[in-house]
Protein backbone atom coordinates (compact mmCIF):
# COMPACT_ATOMS: atom_id res chain seq x y z
CA UNK A 1 0.00 0.00 0.00
CA UNK A 2 0.69 3.57 -0.39
CA UNK A 3 2.71 5.48 2.04
CA UNK A 4 2.47 9.57 2.53
CA UNK A 5 4.67 11.17 4.37
CA UNK A 6 2.38 14.23 5.74
CA UNK A 7 5.13 16.11 6.97
CA UNK A 8 6.46 16.71 3.35
CA UNK A 9 3.48 17.00 1.76
CA UNK A 10 2.78 20.68 0.16
CA UNK A 11 -0.67 19.82 -0.50
CA UNK A 12 -0.06 20.59 -4.32
CA UNK A 13 -2.83 18.14 -5.13
CA UNK A 14 -0.84 17.22 -8.11
CA UNK A 15 -0.92 13.48 -6.95
CA UNK A 16 -4.80 13.33 -7.22
CA UNK A 17 -4.88 15.13 -10.47
CA UNK A 18 -3.06 12.22 -12.03
CA UNK A 19 -4.26 9.06 -10.27
CA UNK A 20 -6.34 7.60 -12.39
CA UNK A 21 -8.04 5.57 -9.98
CA UNK A 22 -9.54 8.55 -7.92
CA UNK A 23 -7.94 7.18 -5.21
CA UNK A 24 -6.39 10.41 -3.62
CA UNK A 25 -8.05 12.83 -1.61
CA UNK A 26 -7.05 16.33 -0.29
CA UNK A 27 -8.36 16.62 2.87
CA UNK A 28 -8.37 19.26 5.23
CA UNK A 29 -4.38 19.57 6.37
CA UNK A 30 -3.80 15.94 5.11
CA UNK A 31 -3.30 14.03 1.92
CA UNK A 32 -5.35 10.43 2.14
CA UNK A 33 -5.27 7.39 0.00
CA UNK A 34 -8.63 5.12 -0.48
CA UNK A 35 -6.73 1.57 -0.07
CA UNK A 36 -9.85 -0.01 -1.63
CA UNK A 37 -9.41 2.25 -5.03
CA UNK A 38 -5.62 2.26 -5.00
CA UNK A 39 -3.60 -0.21 -7.47
CA UNK A 40 -0.24 0.55 -6.78
CA UNK A 41 0.14 1.57 -10.47
CA UNK A 42 2.61 4.19 -9.13
CA UNK A 43 1.86 7.44 -11.26
CA UNK A 44 1.17 9.73 -8.09
CA UNK A 45 5.38 8.47 -6.61
CA UNK A 46 6.45 9.36 -9.83
CA UNK A 47 4.64 12.32 -10.16
CA UNK A 48 5.21 14.27 -6.67
CA UNK A 49 7.92 16.74 -6.73
CA UNK A 50 8.68 16.75 -3.09
CA UNK A 51 9.06 12.78 -3.08
CA UNK A 52 6.16 12.70 0.23
CA UNK A 53 4.18 9.40 -1.45
CA UNK A 54 6.28 5.95 -1.39
CA UNK A 55 5.04 2.33 -1.55
CA UNK A 56 4.92 0.43 1.29
CA UNK A 57 5.49 -3.30 1.60
CA UNK A 58 2.18 -4.39 3.14
CA UNK A 59 3.83 -7.77 4.95
CA UNK B 1 -24.20 27.94 7.72
CA UNK B 2 -27.90 27.68 6.34
CA UNK B 3 -28.95 25.08 4.18
CA UNK B 4 -30.41 26.80 0.91
CA UNK B 5 -28.29 29.49 -0.86
CA UNK B 6 -28.50 30.16 -4.85
CA UNK B 7 -25.33 29.35 -5.52
CA UNK B 8 -22.31 27.14 -4.00
CA UNK B 9 -18.63 27.59 -5.08
CA UNK B 10 -16.44 25.16 -4.08
CA UNK B 11 -12.79 26.25 -3.39
CA UNK B 12 -12.11 30.18 -2.00
CA UNK B 13 -9.18 30.82 -4.63
CA UNK B 14 -8.85 33.59 -7.16
CA UNK B 15 -11.57 31.90 -9.51
CA UNK B 16 -13.81 31.21 -6.86
CA UNK B 17 -13.83 34.62 -4.82
CA UNK B 18 -13.81 36.00 -8.06
CA UNK B 19 -17.53 34.56 -9.24
CA UNK B 20 -18.89 34.95 -5.74
CA UNK B 21 -18.17 38.22 -5.83
CA UNK B 22 -20.31 38.53 -8.76
CA UNK B 23 -23.12 36.22 -7.85
CA UNK B 24 -23.55 38.66 -4.87
CA UNK B 25 -22.85 41.80 -5.87
CA UNK B 26 -26.65 40.59 -8.28
CA UNK B 27 -27.98 39.75 -4.88
CA UNK B 28 -28.79 36.55 -4.90
CA UNK B 29 -27.53 34.65 -1.86
CA UNK B 30 -23.69 32.31 -2.07
CA UNK B 31 -21.80 30.40 -0.31
CA UNK B 32 -18.15 29.69 -0.89
CA UNK B 33 -16.50 26.44 0.24
CA UNK B 34 -13.11 26.18 1.66
CA UNK B 35 -10.73 23.32 2.72
CA UNK B 36 -8.65 25.12 4.52
CA UNK B 37 -9.02 27.30 8.00
CA UNK B 38 -8.62 30.34 5.39
CA UNK B 39 -8.28 30.99 1.98
CA UNK B 40 -4.73 31.40 0.39
CA UNK B 41 -2.96 28.43 1.82
CA UNK B 42 -1.20 26.48 1.05
CA UNK B 43 0.90 28.53 -1.58
CA UNK B 44 1.01 26.27 -4.79
CA UNK B 45 1.77 29.67 -7.23
CA UNK B 46 5.18 31.90 -8.10
CA UNK B 47 2.54 34.42 -7.79
CA UNK B 48 3.77 36.67 -10.75
CA UNK B 49 0.70 38.38 -12.25
CA UNK B 50 0.56 40.80 -15.82
CA UNK B 51 -0.37 44.08 -13.73
CA UNK B 52 -2.51 45.22 -17.23
CA UNK B 53 -4.24 41.98 -16.71
CA UNK B 54 -4.80 42.09 -13.43
CA UNK B 55 -6.22 46.08 -13.04
CA UNK B 56 -9.41 44.76 -16.21
CA UNK B 57 -10.17 42.65 -13.20
CA UNK B 58 -9.67 44.34 -9.41
CA UNK B 59 -8.17 47.24 -8.52
CA UNK B 60 -4.77 46.91 -6.98
CA UNK B 61 -3.96 47.34 -3.32
CA UNK B 62 -0.57 47.92 -1.91
CA UNK B 63 -0.87 45.49 0.82
CA UNK B 64 -0.39 42.68 -1.36
CA UNK B 65 2.17 43.62 -3.69
CA UNK B 66 5.60 42.53 -3.28
CA UNK B 67 7.33 43.80 -5.76
CA UNK B 68 6.67 46.00 -9.16
CA UNK B 69 8.14 44.38 -12.28
CA UNK B 70 10.12 45.85 -15.26
CA UNK B 71 11.66 43.94 -17.42
CA UNK B 72 12.21 40.26 -18.05
CA UNK B 73 15.45 38.51 -19.02
CA UNK B 74 15.54 34.96 -20.22
CA UNK B 75 18.68 33.27 -20.09
CA UNK B 76 20.49 30.38 -22.04
CA UNK B 77 22.82 27.45 -21.68
CA UNK B 78 25.62 29.54 -22.75
CA UNK B 79 24.68 32.81 -20.72
CA UNK B 80 23.22 34.45 -23.62
CA UNK B 81 20.26 36.65 -22.98
CA UNK B 82 17.38 38.56 -23.65
CA UNK B 83 15.86 41.17 -21.97
CA UNK B 84 12.48 41.81 -22.43
CA UNK B 85 11.66 45.80 -21.32
CA UNK B 86 7.71 46.08 -20.15
CA UNK B 87 7.47 48.83 -17.79
CA UNK B 88 5.01 48.42 -15.34
CA UNK B 89 4.43 45.33 -16.40
CA UNK B 90 3.50 43.19 -13.79
CA UNK B 91 3.70 42.20 -10.12
CA UNK B 92 4.74 39.76 -7.79
CA UNK B 93 2.04 39.26 -5.33
CA UNK B 94 1.29 37.91 -1.49
CA UNK B 95 -0.93 35.52 -2.87
CA UNK B 96 -2.10 34.58 1.05
CA UNK B 97 -2.95 38.06 1.32
CA UNK B 98 -4.44 38.23 -2.43
CA UNK B 99 -6.58 35.65 -1.46
CA UNK B 100 -7.30 37.05 1.27
CA UNK B 101 -8.49 40.20 0.13
CA UNK B 102 -10.28 38.81 -3.05
CA UNK B 103 -12.62 36.19 -0.76
CA UNK B 104 -13.11 39.29 1.83
CA UNK B 105 -14.22 41.11 -1.31
CA UNK B 106 -16.90 38.47 -2.63
CA UNK B 107 -17.91 38.72 1.75
CA UNK B 108 -18.42 42.52 1.85
CA UNK B 109 -20.61 42.30 -1.55
CA UNK B 110 -22.98 39.88 0.79
CA UNK B 111 -21.19 36.66 -0.20
CA UNK B 112 -20.77 33.86 2.96
CA UNK B 113 -17.63 31.83 3.41
CA UNK B 114 -17.36 28.76 5.27
CA UNK B 115 -13.70 27.69 5.89
CA UNK B 116 -12.89 23.94 7.22
CA UNK B 117 -15.35 22.68 5.16
CA UNK B 118 -14.86 19.93 2.27
CA UNK B 119 -17.08 19.75 -0.64
CA UNK B 120 -17.36 16.27 -0.86
CA UNK B 121 -20.02 14.71 -3.49
CA UNK B 122 -22.60 16.64 -5.78
CA UNK B 123 -26.39 14.75 -5.55
CA UNK B 124 -28.47 15.07 -8.68
CA UNK B 125 -32.34 15.13 -9.39
CA UNK B 126 -33.91 15.65 -12.97
CA UNK B 127 -30.74 15.73 -14.87
CA UNK B 128 -29.86 18.50 -12.40
CA UNK B 129 -27.50 18.88 -9.55
CA UNK B 130 -29.07 19.89 -6.67
CA UNK B 131 -27.36 19.63 -3.76
CA UNK B 132 -23.74 19.22 -1.94
CA UNK B 133 -22.85 16.81 1.19
CA UNK B 134 -20.41 18.82 2.82
CA UNK B 135 -17.97 17.57 5.42
CA UNK B 136 -16.49 20.11 8.53
CA UNK B 137 -13.48 19.70 9.95
CA UNK B 138 -14.92 18.58 13.22
CA UNK B 139 -16.60 15.68 11.42
CA UNK B 140 -20.05 17.39 11.10
CA UNK B 141 -21.70 16.57 8.01
CA UNK B 142 -23.88 18.18 6.29
CA UNK B 143 -26.34 18.98 2.80
CA UNK B 144 -26.35 22.41 0.75
CA UNK B 145 -28.87 22.78 -1.77
CA UNK B 146 -28.24 24.97 -4.24
CA UNK B 147 -29.61 25.99 -7.88
CA UNK B 148 -26.18 26.51 -9.68
CA UNK B 149 -22.43 24.68 -8.65
CA UNK B 150 -19.23 26.43 -9.38
CA UNK B 151 -16.08 24.27 -8.90
CA UNK B 152 -12.78 26.07 -8.35
CA UNK B 153 -10.91 23.59 -6.34
CA UNK B 154 -7.81 23.97 -7.91
CA UNK B 155 -5.60 21.56 -10.14
CA UNK B 156 -7.00 18.67 -8.14
CA UNK B 157 -10.50 19.17 -9.19
CA UNK B 158 -12.23 16.74 -7.17
CA UNK B 159 -15.69 17.76 -7.33
CA UNK B 160 -15.49 18.11 -11.61
CA UNK B 161 -14.37 14.61 -11.70
CA UNK B 162 -16.86 13.49 -9.19
CA UNK B 163 -19.57 14.97 -11.39
CA UNK B 164 -18.82 12.95 -14.26
CA UNK B 165 -15.73 15.31 -16.53
CA UNK B 166 -12.99 13.45 -17.16
CA UNK B 167 -10.18 15.90 -16.10
CA UNK B 168 -7.57 13.05 -15.64
CA UNK B 169 -3.98 14.90 -15.80
CA UNK B 170 -1.50 12.75 -17.91
CA UNK B 171 1.75 12.87 -16.16
CA UNK B 172 3.66 12.47 -18.90
CA UNK B 173 2.29 15.38 -20.63
CA UNK B 174 2.13 17.71 -17.16
CA UNK B 175 4.77 19.99 -15.93
CA UNK B 176 5.54 19.34 -12.42
CA UNK B 177 7.06 22.27 -10.34
CA UNK B 178 9.29 22.67 -7.14
CA UNK B 179 9.33 26.02 -6.05
CA UNK B 180 11.27 27.84 -2.95
CA UNK B 181 11.34 31.08 -1.54
CA UNK B 182 14.93 32.33 -0.42
CA UNK B 183 15.67 34.93 1.76
CA UNK B 184 19.24 36.14 2.87
CA UNK B 185 20.05 36.59 -1.22
CA UNK B 186 20.37 39.88 -3.04
CA UNK B 187 18.20 40.16 -5.95
CA UNK B 188 17.07 43.04 -8.60
CA UNK B 189 13.69 43.76 -7.31
CA UNK B 190 12.72 45.00 -10.59
CA UNK B 191 13.29 42.26 -12.76
CA UNK B 192 12.18 38.53 -13.19
CA UNK B 193 14.44 35.82 -14.83
CA UNK B 194 13.88 32.66 -16.85
CA UNK B 195 16.71 30.06 -17.53
CA UNK B 196 16.45 27.35 -20.36
CA UNK B 197 18.44 24.66 -21.45
CA UNK B 198 18.73 21.22 -20.61
CA UNK B 199 21.44 21.39 -17.96
CA UNK B 200 19.54 23.56 -15.49
CA UNK B 201 15.87 23.23 -17.01
CA UNK B 202 15.21 19.69 -19.55
CA UNK B 203 12.32 20.42 -21.13
CA UNK B 204 11.01 23.39 -18.76
CA UNK B 205 12.27 26.60 -17.31
CA UNK B 206 13.73 27.87 -14.14
CA UNK B 207 12.66 31.22 -12.71
CA UNK B 208 12.91 33.62 -10.13
CA UNK B 209 10.72 36.27 -9.16
CA UNK B 210 11.81 38.56 -6.43
CA UNK B 211 9.65 39.32 -3.53
CA UNK B 212 12.14 41.99 -2.24
CA UNK B 213 15.80 43.22 -2.41
CA UNK B 214 16.63 40.14 -0.46
CA UNK B 215 13.71 37.68 -1.48
CA UNK B 216 12.55 35.62 -4.18
CA UNK B 217 10.34 32.79 -5.28
CA UNK B 218 12.98 30.34 -6.91
CA UNK B 219 10.89 27.51 -8.81
CA UNK B 220 11.67 24.94 -11.27
CA UNK B 221 9.13 23.12 -13.34
CA UNK B 222 10.07 20.07 -16.15
CA UNK B 223 8.81 17.16 -17.67
CA UNK B 224 11.22 14.32 -17.50
CA UNK B 225 11.22 10.16 -17.78
CA UNK B 226 12.99 9.68 -15.01
CA UNK B 227 12.14 10.26 -10.68
CA UNK B 228 10.56 13.55 -11.03
CA UNK B 229 11.06 14.16 -7.14
CA UNK B 230 14.78 13.41 -7.01
CA UNK B 231 15.23 15.30 -10.13
CA UNK B 232 13.72 18.59 -9.14
CA UNK B 233 14.60 18.68 -6.13
CA UNK B 234 18.59 17.66 -7.39
CA UNK B 235 18.43 20.49 -10.85
CA UNK B 236 17.13 23.38 -7.95
CA UNK B 237 19.44 22.70 -5.20
CA UNK B 238 21.81 22.65 -7.57
CA UNK B 239 21.17 25.85 -8.97
CA UNK B 240 20.48 27.38 -5.56
CA UNK B 241 24.39 26.44 -4.54
CA UNK B 242 25.66 27.85 -7.72
CA UNK B 243 23.53 31.35 -7.62
CA UNK B 244 23.13 32.31 -4.12
CA UNK B 245 25.22 31.05 -2.14
CA UNK B 246 24.22 31.41 1.60
CA UNK B 247 20.24 31.63 0.85
CA UNK B 248 17.85 30.33 3.86
CA UNK B 249 14.80 28.15 2.28
CA UNK B 250 12.12 30.24 4.26
CA UNK B 251 9.17 28.36 2.42
CA UNK B 252 8.54 25.40 -0.08
CA UNK B 253 5.50 24.53 -2.48
CA UNK B 254 4.89 22.46 -5.22
CA UNK B 255 2.21 21.90 -7.63
CA UNK B 256 1.27 20.52 -11.42
CA UNK B 257 0.86 22.69 -14.76
CA UNK B 258 -1.54 20.70 -16.63
CA UNK B 259 -2.41 20.99 -20.30
CA UNK B 260 -5.09 22.94 -21.84
CA UNK B 261 -7.85 20.33 -22.52
CA UNK B 262 -10.62 22.61 -24.37
CA UNK B 263 -14.60 23.38 -23.58
CA UNK B 264 -15.67 19.72 -22.23
CA UNK B 265 -13.37 20.96 -18.67
CA UNK B 266 -15.70 23.90 -18.05
CA UNK B 267 -19.13 23.14 -17.48
CA UNK B 268 -21.43 19.62 -16.85
CA UNK B 269 -25.10 20.76 -16.61
CA UNK B 270 -25.68 23.49 -13.87
CA UNK B 271 -21.96 22.65 -12.47
CA UNK B 272 -19.69 25.28 -13.64
CA UNK B 273 -16.03 24.89 -13.76
CA UNK B 274 -13.17 27.57 -13.22
CA UNK B 275 -9.50 28.37 -13.10
CA UNK B 276 -7.02 25.48 -12.75
CA UNK B 277 -10.15 22.84 -11.95
CA UNK B 278 -11.41 23.60 -15.58
CA UNK B 279 -7.54 23.72 -16.96
CA UNK B 280 -8.03 27.37 -17.95
CA UNK B 281 -4.26 28.07 -17.62
CA UNK B 282 -1.66 28.75 -19.56
CA UNK B 283 0.04 25.48 -20.04
CA UNK B 284 3.38 27.17 -21.88
CA UNK B 285 4.47 29.13 -18.60
CA UNK B 286 1.89 28.14 -15.62
CA UNK B 287 0.45 31.24 -15.19
CA UNK B 288 -2.84 30.95 -13.74
CA UNK B 289 -3.98 33.44 -11.90
CA UNK B 290 -5.53 35.77 -14.21
CA UNK B 291 -7.07 33.07 -16.25
CA UNK B 292 -8.61 31.23 -13.14
CA UNK B 293 -9.88 35.46 -12.21
CA UNK B 294 -11.31 35.57 -15.78
CA UNK B 295 -12.88 32.47 -15.78
CA UNK B 296 -14.09 32.98 -12.37
CA UNK B 297 -16.39 35.86 -13.45
CA UNK B 298 -17.51 34.51 -15.96
CA UNK B 299 -18.87 31.75 -14.01
CA UNK B 300 -20.45 33.97 -11.70
CA UNK B 301 -21.84 36.35 -14.56
CA UNK B 302 -23.43 33.14 -16.16
CA UNK B 303 -24.42 31.91 -12.73
CA UNK B 304 -26.76 35.47 -12.60
CA UNK B 305 -27.72 34.68 -15.88
CA UNK B 306 -29.28 31.18 -15.18
CA UNK B 307 -30.73 32.52 -11.56
CA UNK B 308 -32.42 35.53 -13.56
CA UNK B 309 -34.20 32.65 -15.44
CA UNK B 310 -32.09 33.82 -18.46
CA UNK B 311 -30.52 30.27 -19.21
CA UNK B 312 -32.99 28.07 -21.43
CA UNK B 313 -31.57 25.49 -23.11
CA UNK B 314 -27.63 23.69 -23.44
CA UNK B 315 -26.82 26.42 -26.11
CA UNK B 316 -27.80 29.63 -24.11
CA UNK B 317 -25.38 28.24 -21.23
CA UNK B 318 -22.33 27.23 -23.19
CA UNK B 319 -22.73 30.36 -25.10
CA UNK B 320 -22.86 32.42 -21.63
CA UNK B 321 -20.08 29.86 -20.11
CA UNK B 322 -17.51 29.29 -20.99
CA UNK B 323 -18.60 30.65 -24.35
CA UNK B 324 -17.52 34.38 -23.07
CA UNK B 325 -14.54 33.35 -21.06
CA UNK B 326 -13.05 31.29 -24.51
CA UNK B 327 -14.35 34.01 -26.79
CA UNK B 328 -11.65 36.36 -24.83
CA UNK B 329 -8.71 33.66 -23.76
CA UNK B 330 -9.54 30.35 -25.91
CA UNK B 331 -7.10 30.84 -28.51
CA UNK B 332 -4.23 31.94 -26.61
CA UNK B 333 -4.46 29.10 -24.49
CA UNK B 334 -4.56 26.70 -27.42
CA UNK B 335 -1.76 28.76 -28.60
CA UNK B 336 0.46 28.30 -25.43
CA UNK B 337 -0.27 24.48 -25.75
CA UNK B 338 1.21 24.63 -29.42
CA UNK B 339 4.11 26.45 -27.90
CA UNK B 340 5.15 24.18 -25.31
CA UNK B 341 4.91 21.63 -27.82
CA UNK B 342 7.39 23.29 -30.07
CA UNK B 343 9.14 24.45 -26.81
CA UNK B 344 9.53 20.45 -25.95
CA UNK B 345 11.66 20.05 -29.12
CA UNK B 346 14.78 22.69 -28.79
CA UNK B 347 18.29 21.50 -27.92
CA UNK B 348 20.76 23.62 -26.67
CA UNK B 349 21.88 25.52 -29.45
CA UNK B 350 18.28 26.20 -30.69
CA UNK B 351 18.07 27.90 -27.48
CA UNK B 352 20.53 30.17 -27.81
CA UNK B 353 19.65 30.82 -31.53
CA UNK B 354 16.08 31.91 -29.89
CA UNK B 355 17.26 33.88 -27.12
CA UNK B 356 19.38 35.44 -29.87
CA UNK B 357 16.51 36.04 -32.50
CA UNK B 358 14.83 36.91 -29.24
CA UNK B 359 17.17 39.83 -28.26
CA UNK B 360 16.75 41.20 -31.92
CA UNK B 361 13.38 41.20 -32.27
CA UNK B 362 12.98 43.04 -28.68
CA UNK B 363 15.62 45.59 -29.01
CA UNK B 364 14.21 49.19 -28.53
CA UNK B 365 10.51 47.78 -28.31
CA UNK B 366 8.00 47.39 -25.33
CA UNK B 367 6.65 44.40 -24.65
CA UNK B 368 3.14 45.84 -24.80
CA UNK B 369 3.33 46.54 -28.41
CA UNK B 370 4.13 42.50 -28.88
CA UNK B 371 1.98 39.71 -30.24
CA UNK B 372 2.89 36.71 -29.18
CA UNK B 373 2.15 34.86 -31.98
CA UNK B 374 4.08 37.80 -34.68
CA UNK B 375 6.98 37.23 -32.20
CA UNK B 376 7.28 33.57 -32.63
CA UNK B 377 6.98 33.78 -36.65
CA UNK B 378 9.72 36.31 -36.32
CA UNK B 379 12.02 34.16 -34.48
CA UNK B 380 11.53 31.33 -36.77
CA UNK B 381 11.82 32.74 -39.38
CA UNK B 382 14.94 34.32 -38.45
CA UNK B 383 16.73 31.25 -37.87
CA UNK B 384 16.54 28.68 -40.63
CA UNK B 385 17.28 25.96 -38.02
CA UNK B 386 14.40 26.42 -36.59
CA UNK B 387 12.15 26.39 -39.30
CA UNK B 388 11.46 22.58 -38.90
CA UNK B 389 9.57 23.72 -35.77
CA UNK B 390 7.22 26.09 -37.26
CA UNK B 391 5.05 22.78 -37.83
CA UNK B 392 4.20 23.07 -34.22
CA UNK B 393 2.99 26.34 -33.84
CA UNK B 394 1.27 26.98 -37.12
Amino acid sequence: MLSIDQSYCLECGGCVAVCPEEALFLSFNSLECVVDLCTLCGICIFFCPVGAIKEKDAG
Amino acid sequence: MQDKYDAVIIGAGPAGSMAAYEIAAAGYSVIILEKHEKPGIPLACGEAVSRGSLEKLIESQKEWICAEINRAIVIGPDGTRATAVYQNGGYILDRKKFDYYLAKRAVGAGGMLACDSIGLELQKDGGKFVSIDVLKKGGERLRIEASIFIAADGVESKIARLAGIDNLVKVNIAEALLQYRLENISVDPEAIFFYVGNKIAPGGYLYIFPKSENSANVGLGIITETNRSKMLELLLNDFIKENFEGAYIADRACGLTPKYMGEKMFRIDNLLIAGDAARALDSFSGAGIINAMTSGRYAGLAAVEYLKGNVKNEEDFDRLYPGRFLGKRGEELKMYEKLKVAYRHLDDNDFIEVIKALDNYLTGKDVRQIKVSKLMMAIIMSRPRLVRLARYVV
